[in-house]
């Protein structure tokens, strides 16, 4: 019986806490201050990108090159079911291109600081 | 004869499809990982004394991946799992892809069956626990159950055909076929031995001459930017003892959704599976002189997914098991038995690659166990990390 009682009170808890958490929002990381010309883009990686694993995943890759997201995005694109056409791919290779680029310009400006 | 005819035809479609052209490309390496700590805690499962009879406390799943982009057509993958069952490799495998249409999969690697397999790492899906049928280890009464109907992840060694092609950007077909060494088990095992099929004690040495065989066909569509669907349907048949007497076959269908953020997955498995009869007196119930030498045991699981913020994530999930078939005389469970789960979850993300995982589950047994309980009560609480 206690048991019970725990597993309602903690479902209770869960519910409580998720009720009070806020409005809804995209899965995974809300990136902001990307160029509004991006958001599209931006759309479609965080639909896709998020069917399998969270977008953080792609995003901290470390990647800094073209080369490597090509590489990365083409073998996510062939993953079974992945939904993500060479259309989309374009996309999602467009946003992580000015996502790199703004990248590396925020480095640089800290570094001649 | 046709067998060979169409593995030649398909070695030179291969050499045709490489010999084309192949634009200069850097060999590309990316190190992924996750690590989960869970924390499972069941207190109906205690005996008088208070002490837990069941698994349950910690629990940890560390992996580490290398995926390795040779050039246009050639890419390899390496990946190592630590868990309860100690050093596992998970993948261990090289593509020969010609195209998104035509790959050859060759090495170790979990033959493509079902949709949450290509999830089961513990970073990639939101509650602590697999889903039932999926189930390798976490589920109360697993020794009884002998796990999941299909405990995930299942690597083999061998080889497999696979490709996707899409139409008008619109539709999306997968296909997969494959050949690997297939579950094993000793010649008077009355059911499939996970450990010796998936561990290295053997050295990964096939017990029998014959592999399995299965294959995957999935449609994906798109139906709008925000709502897309894919149905699926898998198997795979094979012997498992070293006479290739014995036989087992797994069947799976499965169906998501995702529209706009909130996503809906139903999967059911099967497996079929004989079992020697030579000494009935093994058996509790008379072994009728017909189709009394198989058990099938099925499993379902229906699951929503839905984001209330940026950060969290609530999850409901209902599974179960049906088991038909004879049983040993020591068994817990009867001619007929079914266990049944009602998960309650949350996921939350405290920073961009860590989460934490909290989850109530409700579970309901037709078999009493020692203490003449049907019903039970367990909770997780883990993190997850992803890198």
């Amino acid at each position: 019986m206690k048991t019970r009682l725990a597993a309602l009170l903690l479902a209770l808890a869960t519910v409580v806490v998720v009720s009070c958490s806020g409005k809804p929002g995209h899965p995974g990381l809300l990136v902001t201050g990307d160029p509004p010309e991006l958001y599209a883009d931006y759309a479609i990686f965080a639909r896709r990108c998020s069917k399998c694993h969270g977008l953080s995943r792609a995003l901290d890759s470390g990647f800094d090159t073209d080369a490597k997201w090509i590489a990365y995005v083409t073998r996510m694109r062939r993953q079974p079911a992945s939904g993500i056409t060479e259309t989309d791919a374009v996309a999602i290779l467009r946003y992580l291109h000015v996502r790199v680029r703004r990248q590396r310009e925020a480095k640089a400006a800290e570094e001649t600081k | 004869m046709k067998v060979g005819h169409l593995v030649l035809a398909l070695a030179l479609a291969l050499v045709i499809a490489f010999a084309g052209n192949r634009p200069a490309m850097a060999i590309e390496r990316t190190i992924a990982g996750s690590v989960q700590l869970d924390y499972h805690l069941v207190p109906s499962q205690r005996n008088a004394e208070g002490n837990a009879i069941t698994f349950d406390g910690f629990t940890k799943e560390a992996a580490l991946k290398l995926a390795v982009d040779l050039g246009e057509h050639v890419s390899a993958n390496v990946k190592i799992c630590v868990g309860c069952h100690g050093f596992e490799t998970d993948m261990a495998y090289f593509d020969l892809r010609a195209n998104d249409e035509l790959n050859v999969r060759v090495g170790r690697f979990s033959p493509s069956f079902g949709s949450f397999n290509l999830r089961h790492d513990p970073g990639n899906h939101k509650l602590s626990d697999k889903p039932l049928p999926y189930d390798m280890g976490r589920m109360l009464r697993m020794r009884d159950w002998n796990m999941g109907v299909l405990p995930s992840p299942f690597p083999d060694d061998g080889v497999e055909l696979n490709g996707s092609h899409w139409f008008q950007d619109v539709v999306q077909i997968d296909y997969a076929a494959y050949a690997v060494s297939g579950f094993k088990a000793d010649q008077s095992s009355t059911d499939l031995d996970f450990v010796q099929s998936r561990g290295g004690s053997a050295y990964y040495v096939d017990n029998n001459t014959r592999p399995a065989v299965g294959g995957r066909l999935a449609l994906t569509a798109k139906f709008t930017p925000s709502y897309d669907m894919t149905l699926g349907a898998s198997g795979m048949h094979g012997t498992f003892d070293p006479t290739n007497d014995l036989t087992y076959t797994i069947l799976g269908s499965d169906l998501s959704f995702r529209l706009e953020h909130t996503t809906l997955r139903f999967e059911y498995l099967m497996r079929r599976e004989a079992f020697d009869t030579s000494d009935p007196t093994r058996f509790r119930y008379a072994v009728p002189s017909s189709h009394g030498d198989f058990f099938v045991k099925h499993g379902a699981y229906a699951e929503i997914e839905q984001p209330l913020t940026s950060a969290l994530d609530l999850i409901l999930r209902a599974d179960g098991m049906y088991r038909v078939g004879n049983v040993l005389a020591g068994s817990t469970l009867d001619a007929k038995s079914s266990v049944g789960r009602l998960t309650l979850g949350t996921s939350f993300a405290i920073d961009d690659n860590v989460r934490l995982k909290a989850s109530t589950e409700l579970w309901g047994f037709t078999d009493r166990d020692d203490r003449g309980h049907t019903r039970e009560v367990s909770f997780h609480l883990g993190a997850v990390a992803t890198f």
